[in-house]
């Protein structure tokens, strides 16, 4: 029959993007297999297990660090113990909290200007044939543009300071937040469009009521991979052109020989990477439950 | 007799690939549906038979021929036509509870209305406890109740059914085909269902129209003159309905076996 197949077609036809996405499940941590899915007792004790392995990871990892420095494998000038750099995080936790602040700042306004950005322009090139071929060189060349080698141009354009680090971590982390958007809206199931025709739905309604909340789970990924992407980006431009943060914090010690210091900023940076990953990764699980369900039982 | 509430007058659908391939998948397809009648459209695989539901729900638009509801033609989705597909998994909006799901059908009533129109729709198929589920927590049987709630939530003149009870099995199958019978019995709507089973559309309909392969025209019309109101356990075992399955299947085969030879005279 003619309608299957055409579905079939289509979905053939856009898959071709597929390499360029990251699946919801590939920023998941936790895969839990459908075997351990019914017995919701055993799905607890397997998610304390992991979460205790998890942790066990990090303690060995600590432990590696201490042994490499206390060993002096690396010399102290390049690399302070475990426990002097968790005395710097004490001794400069005003500092750093206050750098903390410089680079969420940052990345807060970047990452929100590259999420409306993206959403819209990945919407409307998916959802048009003719804006998806207009731009699709465009997106291949741009894409792979490193950031940091548009820093000469920002500052040129914004000079130093937030507007222009917020700027380049737009343009990073607006390209997985567009092309998730735009596969996204493309690979809405036609029979979901066409219900909702018959339901009334049509033009922007259609669009906020039925394609993006559809197209969620993808968007919810790209936004991850953004997430990350946006925190590199401010910490490296910061790092660069010492405008502030934890980029020019660790910048500083470093130039200032306080080894401790500079590695407190890292450490505090890294923690900062956890958090917010692990958190709209917590998020998007609540507000996407059906993401993982592929369909019903029966 | 009254005038039909929907009409399909000499509807063509020629199907055109990208690579420009050509398919007529109807040809001359004419069929009338009065207000509260029950019709049902079978054929051989590959007739057309959802293709041709699309057009008459103004999903699509004929190539040759018109459409025509209430007396006006169709010419796009309108009010008033409700459609129930037979993937149900892909027709309910996962990131809605069965009740928005529902409330989604109730989107042309006036406000105040919707609440309690909806609440009665979930009565109607027995899905009343499950207005905050979600339609992946629910079996296919139930999932195909919801969207039947949302389909007749508007009180629409038509239902359309698509296929509605090919992705479950026999036992909800029954069930469901029980739902939709009593509801058509209680309510104003006429139904044109699309269906491979045939006993399936002997069973619902007042008459069930038989479509030939590609290019598709009605082949046959056969009368259903079972008692109503009809059940699964009493109508199924007369002699009556034994016999116009019969017929049906026979000319349903027929049409299959036209494909291969030569077209059968109309």
């Amino acid at each position: 029959m003619g309608g299957p197949d055409k579905a079939e077609k289509v979905r053939a036809s856009s898959s071709r993007e597929a390499p360029d996405l990251v699946a919801f499940e590939s920023v998941e941590t936790q895969v839990v297999s459908p075997a351990v899915m019914g017995n919701f007792r055993s799905r607890r004790n397997v998610r304390v297990r992991r979460r205790l392995r998890m942790a066990g990871g990090v303690v060995i990892a600590i432990g590696l660090w201490e042994l490499v420095s206390v060993t002096q494998l690396v010399s102290s000038t390049a690399l302070s113990s475990v426990s002097a750099t968790a005395a710097a995080i004490g001794s400069n936790a005003g500092v750093l909290f206050s750098a903390v602040g410089q680079t969420l700042e940052a990345w807060a306004v970047g990452l929100a200007i590259a999420t409306v950005a993206g959403v819209i322009m990945g919407a409307l090139v998916g959802r048009s044939r003719i804006a998806d071929a207009l731009t699709e060189t465009l997106v291949r060349m741009m894409r792979p543009l490193p950031s940091l080698a548009l820093i000469p141009i920002a500052i040129l354009v914004a000079g130093l300071g937030l507007k222009m680090t917020a700027g380049l971590v737009a343009f990073t982390s607006f390209w997985p937040i567009f092309i998730n958007t735009r596969y996204g809206v493309a690979q809405v199931e036609r029979l979901l469009l066409e219900t909702a025709t018959t339901l009334g739905l049509r033009g922007l309604a259609l669009i906020r009521s039925v394609v993006l909340p559809a197209a969620a789970p993808l968007i919810a990924s790209g936004f991850q991979v953004a997430v990350g992407l946006a925190l590199v980006v401010t910490v490296s431009v910061e790092l660069v052109g010492g405008t502030g943060g934890i980029g020019s914090y660790v910048l500083a010690a470093q130039q200032g020989n306080a080894v401790a210091n500079m590695y407190a900023g890292i450490v505090v940076g890294g923690f900062l990477g956890w958090v917010l990953n692990t958190g709209f990764a917590g998020l998007f699980r609540r507000l996407l439950p059906w993401a993982n369900q592929r369909e019903g039982s029966e | 007799m009254t005038d039909p509430i929907l009409e399909l007058r000499h509807v063509g659908v020629t199907l055109t690939g990208r690579d420009g391939s050509v398919n007529e998948v109807s040809q001359d397809v004419s069929l009338e549906l009065a207000p509260r009648e029950f019709v049902s459209i079978v054929g051989p695989s590959g007739a057309g038979k959802t293709t041709l539901l699309r057009v008459a729900a103004g999903l699509r638009r004929p190539t040759a021929g018109e459409v025509r509801f209430g007396g006006k033609p169709l010419t796009e989705v309108q009010a008033g036509i409700s459609v129930v597909f037979q993937e149900y998994n892909k027709s309910l909006f996962p990131w809605l509870s069965i009740f928005k799901n529902v409330a989604m059908g109730a989107r042309r009533l006036p406000v105040a209305e919707r609440s309690s129109r909806v609440r009665g729709a979930l009565d109607m198929v027995g899905l009343q406890g499950f207005e905050s589920r979600y339609p992946w927590e629910l079996s296919g049987g139930m999932q195909q109740r919801a969207a039947l709630a949302r389909a007749l939530v508007s009180d629409p003149k038509v239902l359309m059914l698509d296929e509605p009870f090919a992705s479950v099995d026999a036992l909800t199958r029954g069930l469901l085909e029980d739902v939709v019978g009593d509801l058509w019995e209680r309510s104003s709507f006429a139904a044109l269902l699309v269906t491979h089973d045939v006993g399936e559309a002997v069973y619902l309909s007042d008459r069930v129209l038989v479509l030939s392969t590609r290019p598709s025209r009605v082949l046959a019309e056969v009368k259903i003159d079972l008692p109503r109101p009809r059940s699964q356990g009493s109508t199924r075992q007369l002699q009556r309905f034994v016999e116009l399955e019969a017929q049906v299947l026979g000319l349903v085969h027929q049409a299959g076996r036209s494909a291969a030879g030569e077209r059968p005279a109309t």
